[in-house]
């Protein structure tokens, strides 16, 4: 098996399996750009992050593989866990998912944040979307 | 002083809401100096999973929200919703929201970049006004497959000569023909010159010629208007509801022939 070396923002060192790397669009272009043997440092990710987002690749793809084992109810009790953290560490997946191109942990964790704000009054979601750029101006 | 949204009026704006399963009754508060800073790809990707309600609530958050939720139509004669924020269209299905959470689906780009405007659909194909992007003019009309995400251009829509004019208005429609994927769009441009007795004006592309009809005039009596989107194809006749001036006298229909020529249409001006 092909190991992939990722470098997060502090320089922590992951090595992961070629076919899980795949699974980020924006590593697959790296590795097609600069080939397996140098580590693909990313900048914008930090290692904390980088830790969860690979285990939710890893959780996936092997609930793809045995398919038999793993019921649809695991795999959604996973991803309801998966996402139960705290704000900031929901934010930074966010962008880390967007950052790294991964689809489906992208829908989730913006799904995650539409059904925190979908009962909201506006007047609350501007607060919690628009001061920070009010404060700048 | 601050609005206050007590647990009963949140409760409201609840019941607006499609799906209320999930407790939201814990206060999840999302840091305001994190979540402003947002992207607008993300935005939109986050906006792409709220239902149809929320969505028009938060219109009022801001004006990128606003810019972002976009235009939202539904489409007659269909289950579909269409959302035309700039650049980007989605569709939502109101069934789709109940069996699969998922809510606004993506269609491909719109050639361009421009702000679109839904007018018609019909026969599984909608009918997209343009304004801006690369369009060179204001009104290029647009055809999209929802199904297939292809987006098909149309010639330019002749223009109508008239010096002097006062109003215009135009309503747009849309008629499948047959089971083939053809179809006609029809423009019918009510024209008020300052001077000159008002004139509506019927434009028609037809998909199997690929071209604009030239204009022609449906020819009214004074005082009689046409009762906007009340087009039927039938035939190669297209039948258009009218509204006489006098009250008391009842609605007609009024046909006008798609087949008739150019050379027609000018005989009949003149010897009128």
């Amino acid at each position: 098996m092909v190991k992939v070396t990722l470098k997060s923002a502090e320089g922590d060192v992951f090595e992961v399996d070629e076919e899980l790397a795949l699974e980020s669009l924006m590593v697959k272009n790296m590795i097609e750009d600069v080939g397996l043997d140098s580590a693909i440092s990313l900048p914008n990710v930090s290692s904390t992050i980088l830790a969860k987002v690979i285990e939710y690749i890893k959780f996936h793809m092997d609930a793809q593989k045995d398919g038999s084992k793993k019921t649809s109810e695991e795999i959604k009790a996973f991803d309801d866990d998966f996402v139960n953290v705290g704000i900031p560490t929901l934010f930074e997946m966010v962008l880390a998912s967007n950052y790294l191109n991964v689809k489906s942990l992208l829908s989730l964790t913006c799904n995650t944040v539409a059904n925190m704000i979908k009962t909201k009054p506006p007047a609350e979601v501007k607060e919690m979307f628009t001061s920070a750029k009010q404060a700048k101006a | 002083m601050k609005l206050q949204h007590p647990e009963n009026r949140s409760r409201f704006f609840m019941n607006g809401s499609i799906d209320e399963e999930d407790g939201s009754d814990d206060p999840v508060l999302l840091d305001p100096a994190v979540w402003g800073a947002l992207s607008s790809d993300i935005l939109a990707m986050i906006l792409g999973w709220l239902p149809l309600p929320a969505l028009c609530r938060f219109r009022s958050v801001s004006k990128a929200w606003h810019a972002a939720i976009g235009r939202i139509r539904k489409v007659r004669h269909g289950p579909w919703y269409v959302s035309c924020a700039e650049g980007a269209v989605k569709i939502a299905n109101p069934r789709d929201w109940e069996l699969f959470g998922r809510h606004w689906r993506s269609l491909p780009q719109m050639p361009g970049l421009g702000i679109c405007r839904l007018c018609a659909a019909a026969g599984g194909l909608f009918y997209f006004v343009v304004a801006g992007g690369d369009f060179p003019y204001k009104d290029d009309a647009v055809v999209l497959n929802p199904l297939t995400g292809y987006w098909k251009e149309l010639p330019r829509v002749p223009r109508i000569v008239e010096l002097r004019m006062e109003r215009m208005s135009v309503w747009r429609g849309m008629e499948a023909l047959g089971q083939d994927g053809d179809f006609l769009v029809v423009n019918l441009v009510e024209c008020v010159p300052r001077y000159v007795r008002r004139r509506d004006i019927v434009q028609v592309y037809d998909s199997r010629q690929r071209r604009w009809s030239t204009n022609a005039e449906l020819v009214l009596e004074p005082g009689e208007f046409c009762a906007p989107g009340s087009a039927a194809l039938h035939g190669s006749i297209l039948y258009f509801l009218t509204f006489p001036g006098n009250p008391d006298a009842t609605a007609r229909l009024r046909p006008f022939r798609l087949d008739r020529s150019a050379k027609e249409e000018l005989l009949k001006s003149g010897s009128s």
